[in-house]
């Protein structure tokens, strides 16, 4: 289930874990306390190795020190689903509802591979094209109610003229999904510093949700610019206050 | 290696583009046409590159970018490690139809993400895959698609 120790940079391990597991693994590795209690819920990941001498070991360790002490923390949405993540000094760690039932998938990766992986979440890949420009204008308490009640009549009735009252009825009637990312650190002058990337994946294309003041702004996009914002996503080392 | 002209001619095959400032080329390298590398790069890091390849085409091949370029993402879907196809679109260039394919691929266990066109001319395919780590991706796109814009078969 976990492999070994893996290449510097590899791609590191996903694998499926209970409740009661992740729980276990976050108290063990920030030492409070419960070990007895802790060692009986991971009892099937010592016996794969990801759990030794009551620590987590190897990758496993490194993943989760990636939640405990993050760099940079992250929040996933996908529909009515969320996630968390973490990004440590050399691997990310991300926890996602797990599609085969109850419980979670943690999936470990050195941090360059973190754009991939989030892209494979969302399945960001070739798309039909809208046309390049395309801008959409609501109030975010109407946006919120339009994706809510998927209420192509009225997106197209606060939309504005003809063209994009067409654009916003094609973009509500074919609605595949609603995703984000927010990536939140401690930048080095103090505080806290977040992005984000917010996408209607529709079957006419992809548009970015960009928040523009009490407005949001509604951009085609293509699956090439949601890439490269997911790889923007991330803080480089002079953004935050310890180096990526 | 030498030192790259602004733009680079191939002797033999006549192709042109323009490289990225600074950019370094590899001499013999087989299978390719040209290699350019970005200069200066850490050791062992994956160092951001532009590689064209040339092969001759036949049939269906010579003269379809479409099909060309499905043969293409096939072949790498095949052979190339974690390969996953983000993006793939109708371009022009050099006012010819070509293809832009973004992907992402593990490259000995370093995140490796490539945009690539693919065009056909004169009966050869012509392959541009401009190739850098992934987090540098979104730094060096706009240089990689500037210098595909300059591509001249």
């Amino acid at each position: 289930m976990i492999p070994a120790a893996p290449a510097e940079r590899a791609p590191a391990a996903s694998l499926i874990i209970s409740g009661a597991e992740l729980t276990a693994l976050l108290e063990l590795a920030r030492g409070a306390g419960g070990e007895a209690a802790a060692a009986r819920s991971l009892a099937g990941l010592t016996a794969a190795g990801g759990v030794a001498d009551g620590a987590p070991a190897g990758v496993l360790a490194e993943g989760i020190a990636a939640l405990t002490a993050p760099v940079c923390e992250l929040e996933l949405q996908r529909g009515d689903r969320r996630g968390r993540g973490g990004i440590g000094e050399r691997f990310a760690t991300l926890v996602v509802p797990a599609a085969e039932d109850a419980g979670y998938r943690l999936i470990i990766v050195t941090t360059a591979f973190l754009p991939d992986v989030l892209s494979r979440l969302n399945d960001v890949s070739p798309r039909p094209r809208l046309a390049p420009g395309l801008l959409l204008r609501y109030a975010q308490g109407d946006l919120a109610r339009i994706l809510a009640g998927r209420d192509a009549a009225l997106a197209a009735a606060l939309a504005g003229d003809d063209d994009a009252a067409r654009a916003a009825t094609e973009l509500i009637e074919g609605l595949l999904e609603h995703w984000r990312v927010d990536a939140c650190w401690a930048p080095a002058a103090g505080g806290r510093a977040r992005r984000a990337v917010e996408v209607l994946d529709t079957d006419h294309g992809l548009w970015r949700v960009v928040p523009d003041g009490a407005a949001v702004e509604l951009r085609s996009t293509t699956p090439t610019q949601v890439f490269r914002a997911l790889v923007g996503l991330l803080p480089s080392d002079a953004e935050v206050a310890s180096g990526r | 290696m030498t030192a790259a002209p602004q733009t680079y001619r191939h002797p033999d095959l006549g192709f042109s583009i323009a490289l990225p400032p600074g950019a370094e080329v590899l001499d013999g390298v087989p299978f390719a046409a040209l290699v350019a590398v970005e200069p200066d790069a850490f050791e062992d890091a994956f160092r951001a590159n532009l590689v064209v390849t040339v092969e001759e085409l036949t049939g269906e091949y010579a003269e379809d970018p479409e099909r060309y370029a499905d043969a293409s993402v096939a072949a790498q879907a095949a052979t190339l490690a974690g390969f996953r196809l983000i993006d793939r679109e109708p371009v022009a260039l050099d006012g010819g139809p070509a293809i832009r394919l973004l992907a992402h691929h593990d490259v000995a266990g370093q995140a490796v993400t490539f945009e690539q066109w693919q065009l056909v001319a004169g009966g050869r395919g012509y392959t541009l895959t401009a190739s850098c780590w992934t987090l540098d991706y979104d730094t060096l796109a706009d240089a990689f698609a500037a210098s595909a814009g300059t591509f001249v078969p």
